[in-house]
């Protein structure tokens, strides 16, 4: 019997070029008993060897190459948790102290962290054959069996049939006999199967920046480093018997496995005579008390439920540190607020996590924590994004050590245009053809399934006939999913009792002062390592900000916990789709929903939130909601069991919540086998797991006696879902953070304008198209001004009425130092001139003087006079140019600008160009004559006209989307200056119109209007390009 | 007076019509760029009646050419440039330049693409625009630089010309009076233009670095041969000895009419012999010697072989003797194996019998035998990108009769003895 004991995976990134799932299921596939994985330097692949090796009855053995100081890679075995946890520190060791993707380990190293290891004496690239090269091969011998002890050193035989490593071999036999040490096969595996190794050529190729016709012997030498059954390595080992027996008697040493983790989550320090139980049950009472007013008896069992859930899973720990990461944000007025499943637990919203109450929503705990499920549950901190979210994180490092805590990776896999670029390069295509295949990987949302790669490379001109196109094809397509490097995960934090480096390896990030785990969230999550998600949302730093400029300007402080409920306003809004920057409720196709949805209670918005998600529109569930909530159809379950499940969404499953309870009760799944199945449904690299439980579940419904149609119905309602179906906690939390910007925007829509613009890019539109709608809300606008702006947007008061000021942050390619220079200046004594500007802010460079000049931001620099634009540009340049010691603290005489002021045209293209924006009247307005003429009716009037009306549209594209649920339509908006309207363009017009749709910023639409329940939207018969002003604003496309 | 003529469009290559044209005007001409050249006309008012008959026989001249042109007349040099360059047809600019100029758009100025995106902004579009701003303002803003172009929009600078020199060409052509058909022949008038055009070179001190044999053939078409030299010759006799040598390489397929010869000049090589560097051969007589070789194996087998950075076997390509000279550098694969390997060019076919995918008796020409020892296979695939994709498994065997030698098999070709170890 043969274990192979030396394999690569892809995730030695560039090395190997097969997943660990494909080496494990290989090996099953011929009855290899075990298989050792030793990526180089990490264990990024490690916890999905483990899963899959556990899947296949494989045994899965740890390990890595390390990288030493001389060059060579040492192959080292996890023999036991102890050898687990020093290869997990000596990896740490070495990339925390080295650059990202560098770091060697010197003798001293693996000195330190030999115990438990077992060493192989390796490859080509091993420790041994790098000596044998300077004829010390017995010393290097000596020397490692001095650092891991005679018993634990192997001298590693490969063969792969060739010359040289025969060679060595040779001499690798008579040096391991000289010292007693046990012969071991490996095959030195870096890919499943024989065909794999064109790829693994193509990777070493990116690995080392050349082109496969000039990679020379940087290639493989044959197709051999594949995984090998039994007979055929016993058969490549016939003269050394001994060398493959020893495979399963070092197999049969090597006890570790990652099921034997020795994570430990961190204990939360609590006051003398308390355990932690006692003390999250007292801060829960404290609490719940608060929020619970009067404090039910339901609440009170529900949160006693939990307690004691909490209790017996040992996790009182874990709920306490997210509450003190809670308390802490707090403490410094950082909005914060939990996400995801853990609002539906009523523990999490009586410590303040989260600020949904699961109780009054009727929320499902077991979709947040079970028993059966045996894994730790997960909270989402939804925090600003930007400095406040860094402080949280910091204070997390500061709090566990910086070997306590990390951030989780987030594993960059090959995609369509990196696996495009990669292998284009690779193969020597030109930088046209590169880019033309790269437009043909599928960017859109929707794709024509009758469309195949073949065809399109067809259609793009490329021949699949020619071997280099069809060779690039196929390998284009075996790359794609393979991890290309390791990369930062936004938010999740892992935190361990101890040192979190002896259970995952620890490398630095990119960002300075980033530590990052090298597993993924999932990794992560699969081996019961508890994950603190601090995710920065815009949004939250858009409120944050709107709460602090209402105190300042409005006099007002608002507590985002006690906005008035069911404000009229707020629902009006949403029912007329005047959600523009609203958070969640905003896109088009949110906007398109909200007047036939016309919410008018908190539970509504909930609704509009989770319904407009891939799931429920391709489980066609959105339009039987829409029907039953007008009346216009009866609201039936699926089944008369389902009713207290589905009554409240009017007989149409919406949340996933709704998913885990129907699977409970008509298959009889218990909670945490309903979790189970919403996992496998969410988890897109198993299909045979989604056929496992759709079986369980139809053979729960048949013993139920739920059969046939209904049954198929009950299983495709469930399914189709599953994967992008919104919790309904997730929803709820939502919903709240939805509410509060329309509350905001409504009330204050100053102080709420002027953040979201501060906090750009965010949500859906540009700051173009926020600007115009609140325009047309009737805000007014100051631009950029020296002698008042300050680096964000700003409210100022005139006449009793708020304006707001447009920041430097506008400025296109504007630093903030000099305006930060500018404001301390301008606060000691008001600038004269140009001249005294340049003169008091000598960073100031060229190019910001002039863009200011452009914007019209030094207009107002003389306060006894207005200049125009082209004025301060005139006098701009000669400010800028140096006059030497003697004359310059000379004033310059005035003199008259020649320059003719600029025209609107000009204006516009100079604050387009400036700032992206123009507070200016809208690029229509300018042509509103023409169009008047041309038959072309304003977005605003498009409401008054009846279904079935001829119309003309014409205005700026402002969004371009065509989703992967909606068969091919393409939705547009376009933007006049008295709003928005939406066009819908069939598959056959955009074929038609494919470069005028795409290619111009300006169009003009006619067609048939479409007028259902106040969603008013025009189906598009002919579209031509509107020869508008050069000025483009910015568009939303195709994401 | 001057005459600027300006090709639109950057019809290539035309410019040495152009000169040709102006030339019959004028002596002095300057080549302004590669679609302008500009001369002084101020002669021609005694030989033409007024500029437009200059104009005009100027421009018949090159219609004549199949050119279509520009030419603008000024009283000053920059001034007619800048007009040929931006009107179409004929211009004639006899006074008021400035206005004349005045819609030019300023991005054909020849200013930093900074100075430009000021004007811009400044919303200074054309000449007009330019020439009217303020100098002293212009200079404190833009400094001197634009101040002179400022003038040139406005029609006011006066230059001399930059006159342009015809180069030295080493040409010579004899048209034959009776059609030759043997290449000796040929030499002999060849080898009068060479020994002119050697002596040409000598005088002028360069060599030659290229030579272009026209043959002008008795059917009209042309047959023309072109050697590079490896080293700048100058010597005739040698010349005369590689042209012979091609053009019996290569010969003419009919008669000739005509010689042309062309030579491209380049400095002579100069070198100094060290004490203790070994004598090289001459190079011309190594380039003949090359050349008599390169005639009876020919082009594409002669070279210093270089081993390819490849797995494939044997795997090299002939690189050429002036890629050596010219120090490229040539890969050298260090062998693993010490022992002398006699290859068999080409490969001698066998036939081998085969136990447990193991050899054990081999027959081939000149070689046949029990296999007593064999090692491998040694497995070698690649190049699976291209269209000469490998694969194959080599062996080394002892044979029953003493011979060590390689053989190989590939799936598609079978098996083969490759060669002997010595």
């Amino acid at each position: 019997m043969y274990v192979e004991l030396h394999t690569r995976s892809a995730f030695s990134f560039l090395t190997g070029s097969s997943l660990p799932e494909d080496l494990v299921r290989t090996c099953a596939d011929l009855s290899i008993p075990a298989i050792a994985m030793l990526d180089r330097d990490n264990f990024s692949g490690a916890v999905r060897f483990h899963l899959a090796a556990q899947k296949s009855g494989v045994r899965a053995h740890i390990g890595a190459e390390i990288t030493s100081t001389d060059g060579s890679l040492y192959p080292l075995l996890a023999e036991s948790q102890k050898g687990y946890q020093n290869l997990c520190r000596l990896i740490s060791k070495i990339k925390l102290r080295a650059k990202k993707g560098e770091g060697a380990a010197t003798p001293e190293d693996f000195a330190e962290y030999a115990e438990g290891l077992i060493c192989l004496t390796g490859d080509e690239d091993g420790p041994l054959a790098h000596a044998l090269k300077t004829g010390k091969g017995s010393e290097c011998v000596k020397k490692l069996i001095s650092i891991f002890g005679k018993k634990n050193v192997y001298a590693e035989l490969q063969r792969h049939f060739n010359r040289e490593e025969e060679v060595r071999n040779q001499e690798v036999i008579s040096i391991a006999r000289s010292h007693g040490l046990p012969l071991l096969a490996t095959n030195g595996v870096s890919y499943a199967t024989p065909q794999a190794r064109e790829l693994q050529d193509v990777l070493t190729c990116v690995r080392h920046k050349v082109k496969i016709d000039s990679a020379g012997r940087l290639l493989a030498v044959n197709s051999e480093r594949f995984v090998k059954d039994s007979v055929e390595m016993a058969r490549v080992f016939g003269d050394l018997p001994e060398a493959i027996a020893n495979t399963t008697e070092l197999s049969s040493r090597l006890q570790f496995t990652l099921a034997d983790l020795g994570y430990q989550f961190p204990r939360y320090p609590v006051p003398p005579g308390e355990t932690m139980d006692s003390f999250l049950r007292k801060r829960t009472d404290e609490g719940a008390r608060r929020q619970y007013r009067p404090y039910s008896e339901r609440a009170r069992l529900q949160i006693e439920r939990e307690l004691v859930l909490i209790e017996k899973l040992e996790l009182a720990g874990y709920f306490l540190i997210v509450w003190d990461i809670v308390e802490f944000c707090r403490a410094r007025g950082i909005l914060v607020q939990g996400r995801g499943s853990a609002a539906n637990s009523a523990v999490c919203y009586s410590l303040g996590i989260t600020a949904v109450d699961p109780i009054a929503m009727d929320l499902l705990f077991e979709r947040f924590l079970s028993e059966e499920r045996g894994e730790w549950p997960d909270i989402d901190l939804d925090l600003p994004s930007g400095d406040d979210r860094e402080q949280a994180i910091q204070y997390v490092y500061q709090r566990y050590g910086e070997r306590g805590a990390a951030m989780t990776a987030n594993v960059i896999t090959y995609r369509g245009r990196s696996a495009v670029r990669d292998i284009g390069k690779v193969l020597d295509f030109g930088q046209d053809d590169i880019d033309r295949l790269s437009k043909l990987v599928p960017s859109w949302g929707w794709n024509d399934p009758e469309e195949t790669a073949a065809g399109r490379f067809s259609e793009a001109g490329f021949s699949i006939e020619n071997p280099k196109i069809s060779k690039f094809l196929q390998l284009y397509l075996n790359v794609l999913d393979l991890p290309r490097h390791l990369g930062q995960h936004s938010g999740g934090m892992v935190i361990c009792q101890g040192s979190l480096d002896s259970v995952v390896p620890l490398e630095p990030a990119t960002m300075p002062g980033r530590v990052i785990v090298q597993w993924d969230k999932d990794d992560c999550a699969n081996v019961g390592i508890v994950k603190v998600d601090l995710l920065g949302l815009g949004m939250m730093a858009a409120l944050r900000d709107t709460i602090n400029l209402i105190h300042d300007h409005y006099g007002e402080d608002v507590d985002l916990a006690h906005l008035p409920a069911d404000d009229p306003l707020v629902y009006q809004t949403l029912q007329r789709a005047d959600t523009i920057g609203l958070f969640q409720v905003e896109s088009r196709a949110q906007m398109s929903c909200l007047p036939r949805l016309w919410p008018t209670k908190f539970y509504d918005l909930v609704v509009q939130v989770a319904i407009i998600r891939p799931g429920p529109i391709v489980g066609q569930m959105l339009n039987p909601y829409l029907l039953r909530r007008q009346g216009r159809q009866k609201a039936e379950c699926l089944h008369p069991s389902l009713e207290p499940v589905l009554a409240r969404t009017l007989g149409v499953p919406i949340f996933q919540e709704q998913l885990l309870r129907m699977a409970m009760i008509v298959s009889g799944f218990s909670g945490g086998e309903a979790e189970e199945l919403r996992r496998a449904f969410g988890f897109k690299r198993a299909q045979s797991r989604m056929q496992d439980v759709e079986e369980k579940l139809r053979r729960g419904m048949n013993k139920n006696g739920i059969t046939g149609d209904v049954q198929d119905v009950i299983v495709k309602s469930i399914t189709s879902f599953a994967l992008y179906g919104f919790p309904e906690s997730h929803a709820a939390s939502f919903a709240l953070i939805a509410y509060a910007s329309a509350y905001l925007k409504c009330h204050y829509l100053a102080a709420f304008t002027a953040a979201i613009l501060n906090n750009q890019p965010m949500g859906f539109y540009s700051s173009s198209t926020l600007i115009k709608d609140a325009q047309r809300h009737g805000l007014r606008f100051k631009p950029v001004d020296i002698t008042r702006s300050d680096w964000p947007c700003t409210i100022e008061e005139y006449e009793g009425k708020r304006w707001l000021r447009l920041g430097f942050n506008y400025v296109r390619g504007m630093r903030r130092e000099p305006c930060e220079a500018i404001v301390y200046e301008r606060a000691r004594r008001p600038f004269q001139s140009i001249q005294d500007l340049t003169r008091r802010v000598p960073v100031l460079r060229k190019d910001e003087l002039r863009k200011l000049s452009q914007i019209g931001a030094l207009n107002f620099i003389q306060q006894e006079s207005r200049m125009h634009r082209r004025d301060a540009l005139w006098e701009s340049e000669r400010a800028m140019r140096k006059v030497g010691p003697l004359f310059e603290s000379m004033e310059q005489i005035d003199e008259l600008s020649p320059l003719a002021p600029m025209t609107d045209d000009e204006r516009l293209k100079a604050d387009v160009r400036g700032t992206g924006v123009t507070i200016g009247k809208h690029p229509i307005a300018y042509h509103r004559e023409r169009l008047n003429r041309l038959g072309v009716t304003p977005a605003n009037q498009l409401y008054a006209l009846r279904n079935g009306s001829y119309v003309r549209i014409a205005g700026c594209v402002i969004c371009r989307q065509r989703p992967g649920t909606a068969k091919g339509l393409l939705f547009m908006s376009i933007e006049d200056e008295t709003g928005i309207s939406n066009a819908i363009v069939m598959p056959d017009l955009f074929d038609e119109c494919r470069l005028t749709i795409l290619g111009n910023n300006y169009l003009f639409i006619e067609g048939m209007i479409q007028n259902m329940e106040g969603a008013v939207s025009i189906k598009a018969n002919r579209i031509s390009a509107l020869k508008a002003t050069e000025v483009s604003l910015p568009s939303h496309d195709f994401r | 007076m001057f005459i600027s003529i300006h090709i639109p469009n950057q019809q290539a290559d035309c410019i040495d019509l152009l000169v040709e044209c102006a030339n019959a005007f004028s002596p002095h001409v300057e080549i302004t760029d590669k679609c302008t050249v500009v001369f002084n006309a101020s002669g021609l008012s005694t030989l033409y009646e007024g500029t437009k008959q200059i104009t005009g026989a100027i421009n018949q001249g090159l219609i004549r050419c199949g050119l279509s042109v520009n030419i603008a007349v000024a009283w000053n040099a920059e001034t007619a440039i800048l007009a040929a360059r931006n009107f179409s047809g004929v211009t004639i600019i006899s006074e008021r330049a400035a206005q004349a100029l005045a819609n030019i758009d300023v991005e054909t100025l020849p200013l930093a693409p900074e100075t430009h995106e000021i004007l811009d902004n400044w919303g200074i579009h054309t000449f007009k625009d330019f020439s009217e701003l303020p100098e002293t303002g212009v200079a404190e803003r833009l400094g001197a630089g634009a101040v002179e172009l400022q003038r040139l929009a406005r029609g006011n600078i006066d230059r001399p010309l930059f006159i342009s020199k015809a180069g030295i060409t080493y040409e010579d052509r004899v048209e034959l009076e009776d059609a030759i058909e043997l290449v000796d022949p040929l030499l002999f008038v060849l080898a009068r233009s060479l020994n002119k055009l050697c002596s040409k070179l000598d005088r002028h001190g360069m060599a030659a670095g290229r030579i272009e044999v026209q043959l002008d053939l008795a059917d009209g078409s042309r047959h023309d041969r072109v050697l590079t030299l490896p080293f700048p010759f100058r010597k005739s006799s040698a010349l005369l000895k590689l042209v012979r040598l091609d053009l019996m390489a290569h010969p003419p397929p009919i008669a000739v009419t005509a010689v042309g010869l062309l030579i491209s000049p380049v400095p002579p090589r100069r070198t100094q012999e060290g004490l203790y560097i070994p004598l090289a051969p001459e190079p011309e007589k190594l380039e003949l010697t090359l050349a008599r070789i390169r005639n009876l194996v020919g082009d594409d087998n002669l070279g210093v072989p270089q081993l390819l950075d490849t797995y494939r076997p044997d795997a090299f390509h002939l690189l050429s003797h002036e890629a050596l000279s010219r120090g490229q550098d040539i890969n050298r694969r260090v062998p693993v194996c010490q022992i002398a390997f006699k290859y068999f060019r080409p490969p001698r076919q066998a036939q081998v019998n085969e136990r447990g995918n193991r050899p054990v008796s081999v027959r081939a020409r000149g070689i046949r035998g029990k296999v007593i020892v064999a090692a491998g296979p040694w497995r070698t695939s690649g190049d699976w990108w291209t269209d000469s994709t490998w694969n194959r498994d080599e062996w080394d065997v002892a044979l029953s009769d003493g011979t060590i030698c390689r053989l190989y098999h590939e799936p598609s070709n079978g098996w083969f003895v490759e060669g002997i170890y010595d």
